[in-house]
């Protein structure tokens, strides 16, 4: 009796397939849609102000990044790479670190990895500098996984434009770690400053993009 | 077929990393009376440093360099209060030259001294000229380990630190009587493996300029001691070989206690100023030393990393930036051929590629500019 009324009504029918199966639907759309997020990597990690004219930034200042890795020159050696790296993009000036290290003192900066806007107007003032860039180290050296090692590096900085003391620009990088190749070959995998250059090359790519 | 030819191709890129530049030759001071100063310790270790003195004066004097006598110096020393020896000022300079007639000052660095497994020795020595404008006339560098060339058999492994030292000692005074005699020093190998990895070059530096360059010591971030000296020193070594004018060390070291510049982080744009003017340079060169790593043991390697900075006169600004850092293990295949095995030699060869390729015009890239290896 139940079959010829579902036969004698077609709609009906099609709903209760829907309904038997909604889990199963919503299932496939969860995987689908985190699937296309993970394909729109372009924008991740990386936040640019849309209305700040990057074209008129020429001078960068950098100021020391804060370290929460346990090794204790990695802000340095990072800070130094970015800051040759960014100057030999030939699109901004940097401004030298003797010249940050006066500009700080004469500021009267607290705690130059965490300036208030104030700070960074006071300081952008002393070393003319368009913009102010800081930066945090989460993780520098050597990480183990099982029996194989390898070296990571993982940082995140901030632009910050000194007149209004917004952050105009803010992105993520994280490089290295123990990889298949890593756990089947071994070897410790890439050497750290290799990995801190690819760290640093990402994050001004997605600077100047 | 396949594994014959990539060996060939390995043994041509190896031939084609060493390249040659030879140097400016001048017309050689012959004869020229020179006075030997106390050997500056810079390797952080106790040294015997009268023995080293007493070694390599009587290297010099057996290639018949005429040698001050040591009653002579001491007694000058005595009289104007030298108690810096890595350097002379322009006062220093004007009096030896007024009181003892020397025509120069042989300047020695230690920066490394070894005995054991196996013995290490590395030295720098300068030549720099007395009287009015003192100035680098010639300087060297011996790097070297017992094992660098063991030969068949390891028949010419050096196992004892006085053969090593007859041996440094030998280049070294071999280089400065050549100097001496024909106005013309080594030609400087340059290897590809050690130019740097990250460089900025700003079209303001001419190529064609003969800049005059003080080079300040480097701010000291590894964990061995006088880096940033020694580093500093490396860099003076390669640009005068390169054919610059290079400020005397001491006299840089003069102008910077003179007007109290206090490096804090690095040279400030002020205190760039106060060495200009008072140094008459074109050019000053900071840098900061990461790492600086002699190898321990025989199968260790040196790691050296640092980040230079030139900053131009008339602009003020950067004009020069670059990363090196290099393994002594860095291209090498087979046999530990090409291995360097001290931090000094390493670091010598890094400041080399450096220079040149400050001196070299570098092609516009299309891209983003950006010049990284």
């Amino acid at each position: 009796m139940c079959y010829i009324r579902q036969a004698l009504n077609p709609g009906k029918r099609k709903h209760m397939f829907f309904k038997r199966n909604s889990i199963f639907i919503r299932l496939v759309l969860s995987v689908l849609m985190l699937l296309l997020a993970g394909c729109g990597g372009v924008g991740r990690g990386v936040y640019r102000d849309q209305n700040m004219d990057f074209g008129a930034v020429k001078t960068v200042a950098v100021l020391p990044f804060e370290n929460l890795s346990g090794n204790m020159s990695s802000a340095d050696r990072v800070r130094d790479v970015f800051m040759t790296m960014l100057l030999s993009t030939g699109g901004v000036y940097v401004v030298p670190n003797g010249e940050v290290v006066r500009g700080i003192s004469r500021s009267g900066m607290v705690n130059p990895t965490a300036p208030s806007a104030e700070e960074v107007k006071k300081f952008a003032g002393i070393v003319h500098a368009n913009a102010v860039v800081t930066g945090v180290i989460r993780e520098y050296g050597e990480i183990r996984s099982g029996t194989s090692s390898s070296n990571v590096i993982s940082l995140s900085l901030q632009m910050i434009e000194p007149e209004s003391g917004r952050i105009i620009w803010s992105a993520e990088s994280t490089k290295g770690g123990v990889t298949l190749k890593d756990r089947l070959l071994g070897g410790g995998g890439e050497p750290m400053d290799r990995v801190t250059e690819a760290a640093v090359d990402e994050l001004i790519n997605k600077l100047f993009r | 077929m396949t594994s014959l030819l990539f060996a060939g191709f390995l043994f041509l890129y190896g031939c084609a990393a060493a390249r040659q530049e030879q140097k400016s030759a001048a017309p050689g001071p012959q004869g020229l009376k020179i006075a030997v100063y106390p050997i500056e310790n810079l390797s952080g270790e106790p040294v015997h440093l009268n023995k080293l003195r007493m070694d390599l004066i009587s290297a010099l004097k057996s290639r018949g360099i005429k040698v001050l006598d040591d009653r002579d110096l001491d007694k000058f020393m005595t009289e104007h209060r030298v108690r810096y020896i890595g350097g002379i000022d322009a006062g220093r300079a004007k009096a030896f030259k007024a009181e003892t007639g020397t025509g120069g000052v042989l300047i020695t660095s230690i920066e490394l001294i070894n005995e054991y497994n196996p013995p290490r020795l590395s030295v720098v020595c300068r030549l720099v000229s007395t009287g009015d404008n003192p100035r680098i006339l010639w300087i060297e560098d011996a790097g070297m380990a017992g094992d660098d060339n063991p030969g068949i058999l390891g028949l010419g492994i050096i196992d004892n630190l006085p053969g090593l030292e007859k041996r440094a000692f030998g280049k070294i005074a071999g280089s400065l009587a050549g100097y001496l005699q024909k106005g013309e020093a080594r030609p400087v190998k340059t290897y590809g493996k050690f130019s740097p990895k990250i460089h900025y070059r700003s079209p303001i530096l001419d190529s064609d300029h003969a800049y005059r360059i003080a080079v300040v010591p480097f701010l000291n971030r590894s964990e061995r001691k006088n880096a940033g000296e020694l580093m500093a020193l490396h860099f003076v070594d390669a640009l005068r070989k390169a054919g610059f004018s290079v400020v005397e060390p001491g006299m840089v070291r003069e102008g910077l206690l003179d007007y109290r510049v206090i490096m804090e982080g690095g040279l400030s744009i002020p205190n760039a100023e106060t060495v200009f003017n008072n140094l008459n340079a074109d050019l000053v060169i900071i840098g900061y030393v990461s790492q600086y790593q002699d190898a321990t043991g025989p199968a260790g390697n040196p790691v050296v990393e640092f980040f230079v900075n030139a900053i131009e006169k008339k602009s003020m600004e950067v004009v020069w930036a670059s990363d090196s850092y290099n393994r002594g293990d860095d291209g090498v295949f087979f046999f530990d051929r090409g291995r360097v095995s001290t931090a000094g030699v390493m670091a010598d060869r890094m400041a080399q590629a450096v220079v040149k390729m400050m001196k070299i015009k570098l092609k516009t890239k299309k891209s983003n500019g950006r010049n990284t290896k």
